[in-house]
């Protein structure tokens, strides 16, 4: 067993625990409190979380939602491009540029109707 | 590099030129001139397409360049052509963006370019996909009709099956034959397996729906009467002809001479049966597009019988009959396209009410005229054009011994004449009314331009030579490498 | 050829002009209909006397092909050609100098009339029609022709279209033209199974090679095949030559313009019957027993007219029942092969008539429209033009000698004459004497009553009564020349027997006539005169008084023996139960309703149960493809092998 070679990780939950200790901890040292009934719902996102779900509410979290999910699609399809990177060769660079070229004209579009303006 | 990308050059033109133009639109460069540009493009396109590459398989057998393929993409792109050339002036009638309606076109027409040359059955997912979205966004077009939201809406959810469907198909095909290239599936599916012979099936009927056949064709008129009337136009004859040209390409792949599974009585009860909703329904129709929806569920039965029993006269025969048949239908919707009035977009919902039509000849000769004309040449007039392709097609299935079709096909046809006749009374010998369309409309002379060609591509029926000419030297080539060329030729 | 298609095409050019000016409705134009029409006439008849005199004179026929019609195949086309023998030229020569004096006459006597330019316009097209049927060398472009003045016909007759009578008259003659039409149809395709030919001249000389042919109708009846088509043949002559039986559409006619009384149902397209025995003559001559129908019937017209003429009172139903009197004349002529004998007659007649038509239509138009001629009367002092024409028309009529009649219906006499004496029967003489005695009879009653005693008119039309203007006259005067002249300077040609050239002659045997014969039809004729002006002249006569008593009798006679009435009866009364029954019960009742109503019913109630599929429900049709997929695909599973 050599369990040397698990030592940077080791030193990486450490940190990243301390580090989020560090936070929380000031946070709470130092906060600035006000408790409402908004606020302490198990979901902060404007809804009631116990409610039927046929309400009506504004389409723009709609919007937001789907953009999200396109651009966060777009780092998912682009991490395992950047892996293998250098084994795909000019070919895959050129694809992935196309889908970014595409990724880019959406979003000049969108940003110039205004759909990530909120009001 | 050039020559890397030479075989989807006009693609590949399509889909940087509809992004400039949707760039140019945003930034409001140009804006009246960007229908000129995206006829321009069409143009460069079918250059591209007539300069193009050799037949063959290019891609590592992804895709396909042949007769075939060429032809339908002119067919294509011609007809977007024509519509962009029409309608440039008419579109502001509508509520809706016009450069937005004409990049979502062009994206269509990408779309519609993959599914013809595609030859591997992800690659003709996509290309569908891309023609269905630009396809939904045309009907939803017109942002504010909430009838124009419900046909948007309802051709998503039920193209989404189809989608499903296809997916569901191909990997059936693939579980079955361990590929997706159509061309192995091809000389696969010969052997036989139930797997294979449901993921066939499954895959063709997605497309089935696409044409708007018998238990897939439902959505027709509703979305066909709640889109805003460029994009019916588009929808009713770009999608249709792509979605024609990959029945062909997959029944005349995976059916040709296939001795384990017989599809005849299949495709026989399913154009039967849409040659007969085809023809009764539209009686009691008493909408304009709503009549053209289900008449053009009755056409796509009638083009069905041509592939019954597979062969290059009937292939080519249905090829015959979908171009000329989208040009008819086409040239119907902008001529009432032309009589429109600018109105609110719910209100626009009654303008093509039926009885509104009643005395057209006396408020708008010509237009009733061009009317009469297409009416005539649907229902399959001689000497007007829409006659060749029925003939063709009877004497096919005649000659194929279809006596149960024929039968049938002729029935219908004589019923569809009497509806088609119907809306001609109504124009010719009743009166017009205050609500009569196209009273208040100013008429721009520059339909002329169209109306004089329209009428003389119908009167073509007149001279059989040149059809016959265009029928020999193009059509049927174009069906004999469906046919002959699938495997041998091509795959060499 | 081209001569011989001058005369054929120039008609049909004025005809047009007229029609199209008409058809427009350009009233100021109506002198350019008039002018065009009968300049086109006039020079189609001086071109069409050049031509008969060409073709008598240098005795050769033109014939020559002018368009393709049917082609079928090498061996049988039918074509558009043009035969011009002397029979046909001397037809082309009558119809077109009728015409055209008819055409001037019309242009005084339909002065003012709205319509003039579609009067000139039916006129010319009757004439090319008329011409069409003399110079056809086929059966079947004869027959083109014989509808087109059928056609001709009808228009003029029903041309004063407001006037129901009028209506009905001219559908009167289409319908019973429809009888010997079918006749017409029957004989030429009699001639297609014979001779697999329409083409006159081919089937004369196909008919020399042939011995006899048989229609076969069951296993054990047959019938001569010359018999049949020549029965055919008669039939169609019988409806449009007026003969008994098929007569009855003739004085109807009286109801159109004068002018088309005196062109079409006296001068030429009645006598289109007799022209077609004669061009047919030589299959009439291979059918013996349909000879002796021809006599029969002629003899029969000839007389039944002349007795009903007798007790006529409108001045033009007269002289149309005269006219069938004359056509049965020459139908006896034709039934004892006496084609010349015919031709003559029917030459003659058609100056003298169409002179005593136009005649007519001057008193008429003199007396302001009034055609009855118990109230005219005393004319002579105030038309005395007319007067002198009627005389010249009525003598050369009755036959008085040196004018035309004379001629020609004396030959006809000795002709039957000589019928009987080679073993024939004497009664068609007799009858044909006894015509002539009544002709002369009712012809001199016609003068008596309208020329002299005292006028009965009331003072309005009285003060009007004026001579025709010279427009009119001058018409008259031609024909009337031609009344007197045209016996006595066709006699030598007509008897020289070269007449009907070309490959058919028949030898017209020449009998010696007894002197007693040949002066009998001139004091049968006398004697009528003498009679007529008898009875007509004495106050109180006698035999006026006598006949006044048999008034049912005469009733029945003046309306032509009560034919009509018995038509009626017999077949339009049954046909009209039957068609109502068929319509109503047979018709509409049975394959209406359960035909294609019953069809169109079924669909329209399919359709609206179909619409009931379409929900507008998303999910509704998602079933829909999900289910119909489910069939497609349980299919495949059961059939995959």
């Amino acid at each position: 067993m050599n369990l040397e070679e698990y030592l940077p990780i080791l030193v990486f939950v450490g940190a990243g625990v301390f580090i989020a200790t560090v936070f929380v901890a000031l946070a709470f040292i130092r906060g600035h409190r006000t408790v409402y009934d908004d606020k302490i719902a198990p979901y902060e996102c404007g809804f009631d979380a116990f409610n039927t779900g046929r309400i009506r509410f504004d389409i723009r979290y709609y919007l937001v939602a789907i953009l999200f999910v396109l651009f966060d699609l777009e780092v998912a399809l682009l991490f395992p491009w950047a892996v293998t990177f250098l084994e795909l060769g000019w070919s895959a660079f050129a694809g992935v540029f196309s889908f970014l070229f595409i990724l880019l004209i959406g979003f000049i579009y969108e940003w110039k109707k205004g759909a990530l303006e909120w009001d | 590099m050039i020559e890397l990308i030479k075989p989807i050059l006009p693609e590949m033109i399509l889909f940087f030129g509809a992004c400039l133009v949707l760039l140019l639109d945003v930034f409001q460069k140009f804006v009246d001139h960007l229908m000129n540009l995206s006829s321009v493009l069409l143009v460069l396109c079918i250059v591209a397409i007539v300069l193009g590459v050799p037949d063959g398989v290019y891609y590592h057998n992804l895709c396909v360049i042949s007769m075939f393929t060429g032809l339908f993409k002119i067919a294509l792109l011609t007809l977007a052509l024509f519509q962009f050339l029409a309608t440039s002036f008419l579109m502001d009638k509508y509520a809706l963006n016009k450069n937005e309606h004409s990049v979502m076109v062009l994206f269509l027409i990408v779309g519609a370019c993959v599914m013809v040359s595609a030859n591997h059955l992800m690659l003709l997912y996509v290309g569908m996909e891309i023609q269905a979205l630009a396809a939904y966004t045309l009907v939803v077009m017109q942002r504010k009709s909430e009838y124009s939201a419900e046909a948007g809406v309802k051709y998503f959810i039920l193209g989404s099956l189809a989608s499903v469907l296809y997916l569901l198909g191909a990997s059936y095909l693939y579980g079955a034959y361990n590929t997706l290239y159509l061309h192995e599936i091809i000389t696969a599916i010969k052997a036989g397996s139930t797997l294979g012979g449901l993921g066939s099936i499954l895959v063709v009927s997605a497309f089935l729906f696409k044409v708007g056949l018998f238990p897939f064709h439902q959505w027709v008129p509703d979305v066909y009467q709640g889109a805003p009337t460029p994009s019916t136009s588009i929808i009713s004859t770009l999608s249709k002809v792509t979605a024609v040209a990959v029945v062909l390409k997959l029944i005349c792949g995976l059916f040709y001479d296939n001795k384990s599974l017989d599809t005849r009585w299949i495709f026989s009860a399913i154009a039967i049966l849409s040659m007969i909703v085809g023809a009764v329904v539209p009686i009691v129709q008493t909408h304009m597009k709503r009549f053209l929806g289900y008449s053009s569920i009755g056409h796509a039965g009638f083009m069905l019988m041509g592939i019954v029993n597979i062969h290059v006269v009937g292939v080519s025969s249905i090829i015959a009959y979908v171009l000329i048949y989208s040009l008819t239908l086409m040239m119907t919707l902008i001529c009432l396209m032309s009589l429109k009035d600018k109105r609110e977009p719910d209100e626009e919902r009654n303008d093509l009410e039926l009885s509104k039509l009643g005395g057209l000849s006396q408020v708008r000769p010509k237009h009733a005229f061009m009317l009469a004309v297409c009416f005539l040449s649907m229902a399959g007039m001689p000497p007007l054009i829409g006659f060749f392709p029925k003939l063709l097609i009877l004497q096919y299935i005649i000659n194929q011994g279809q006596m149960l079709l024929t039968v049938f096909a002729i029935i219908t046809t004589v019923i569809s004449l009497f509806y088609y006749l119907k809306i001609i009374k109504l124009m010719y010998i009743d009166m017009p009314t205050k609500q009569s369309i196209g009273i208040s409309v100013n008429v721009n002379m520059r339909l002329l331009w169209v109306f004089i060609p329209a009428v003389i591509i119908q009167l073509l029926g007149c001279y059989i030579p040149i059809l016959q000419t265009i029928y020999v030297q193009y059509v049927t080539p174009a069906a004999e490498t469906l046919i002959i060329g699938t495997n041998e030729k091509i795959y060499s | 050829m081209i001569m011989a298609a001058a005369v054929l095409w120039i008609p049909l050019i004025g005809s047009c002009v007229a029609g199209l000016i008409s058809f427009f409705n350009q009233r100021t134009m109506d002198d350019v209909a008039k002018l065009v029409t009968c300049m086109c006439m006039g020079v189609s008849a001086l071109v069409a006397l050049d031509l008969a005199y060409d073709v008598i004179i240098a005795k050769k026929i033109v014939h020559g092909e002018m368009l393709s019609w049917i082609p079928l195949d090498d061996h049988h086309k039918i074509t558009w050609g043009l035969y011009v023998d002397s029979l046909s030229a001397i037809m082309a020569a009558v119809v077109t100098c009728v015409s055209f004096m008819v055409h001037i006459y019309s242009l005084g006597y339909m002065k003012g009339d709205k319509s003039i330019a579609r009067f000139m316009s039916y006129l010319s097209l009757f004439t090319f029609f008329m011409l069409f049927l003399v110079m056809s060398d086929d059966l079947l472009q004869l027959f083109l022709g014989w509808e087109g003045v059928g056609l001709s016909s009808y228009l003029l007759i029903g041309f004063w279209f407001h006037k129901d009578s009028a209506n009905a008259a001219s559908m009167k003659a289409f319908i019973t033209n429809r009888i010997g039409d079918m006749g017409m149809v029957l004989g030429i395709v009699g001639c297609i199974a014979v001779f697999d030919s329409v083409s006159i001249p081919e089937i004369l000389l196909k008919l020399t090679t042939f011995d006899e042919a048989f229609f076969r109708l069951t296993d054990h009846l047959t019938i001569n095949a010359y018999t049949f088509i020549c029965i055919s043949f008669l039939i169609g002559a019988m409806a449009k030559s007026a003969q008994f039986g098929l007569h009855v559409w003739l004085p109807d006619a009286m109801e159109g313009p004068t002018p088309v009384s005196a062109l079409i149902h006296a001068a030429t397209m009645v006598t289109a019957g007799v022209f077609l025995l004669i061009r047919l003559s030589f299959l009439f001559e291979y059918a013996p027993s349909v000879k002796t129908a021809i006599v029969v019937i002629g003899a029969i017209t000839a007389l039944f007219a002349a007795v009903v003429g007798l007790f006529q009172k409108d001045i033009k139903r007269v002289i149309a029942y005269s006219t069938c009197s004359q056509l049965g004349y020459m139908f006896m002529a034709c039934g004892v092969s006496m084609y010349s004998a015919a031709l003559f007659h029917l030459v003659t007649h058609a100056f003298f008539k169409a002179l005593l038509f136009l005649s007519a239509g001057s008193v008429i138009h003199a007396m302001s429209g009034e055609q009855n001629m118990r109230k005219m009367g005393g004319l002579y002092k105030h038309i005395p033009v007319t007067y002198a024409l009627v005389w010249i028309g009525s003598l050369a009529l009755a036959g008085i000698p040196l004018f035309a009649g004379y001629y020609s219906k004396d030959w006809i006499l000795e002709s039957l004459y000589g019928y009987a004496m080679d073993g024939g029967s004497i009664i068609p003489y007799i009858i044909g004497l006894s015509s002539a005695f009544l002709t002369a009879f009712y012809s001199w009653r016609l003068i008596s009553l309208v020329f002299h005693g005292d006028c009965k008119a009331d003072e309005r039309v009285q003060s009007h009564i004026h001579e025709a203007p010279m427009i009119m006259l001058i018409p008259k005067v031609i024909l009337a020349v031609g009344a007197v002249f045209s016996g006595i300077a066709l006699v030598g040609f007509f008897t020289s027997s070269q007449l009907i050239s070309g490959a058919y002659v028949f030898t017209e045997i020449e009998h010696h006539i007894p002197g007693l014969i040949q002066v009998l039809p001139i004091m049968v004729a006398l004697s009528g005169i003498a009679l007529a002006v008898s009875v007509y002249h004495t106050q109180r006569n006698k035999l006026a008084i006598w006949l006044v008593r048999f008034k049912r009798a005469s009733a029945i006679i003046q309306s032509g023996f009560a034919v009509d009435e018995f038509y009626r009866k017999a077949f339009i009364k049954p046909l009209q139960w039957l068609g109502s029954f068929l319509y109503h019960h047979i018709e509409k009742g049975l394959i209406d309703r359960y035909g294609p109503n019953g069809f169109a019913l079924f669909i329209s109630r399919l359709s609206g149960a179909l619409r009931y599929l379409q929900t507008g429900n998303v999910r509704d049709y998602a079933i829909v493809m999900i289910a119909g997929l489910m069939g497609m695909l349980g299919y495949v599973v059961v059939v995959i092998k």
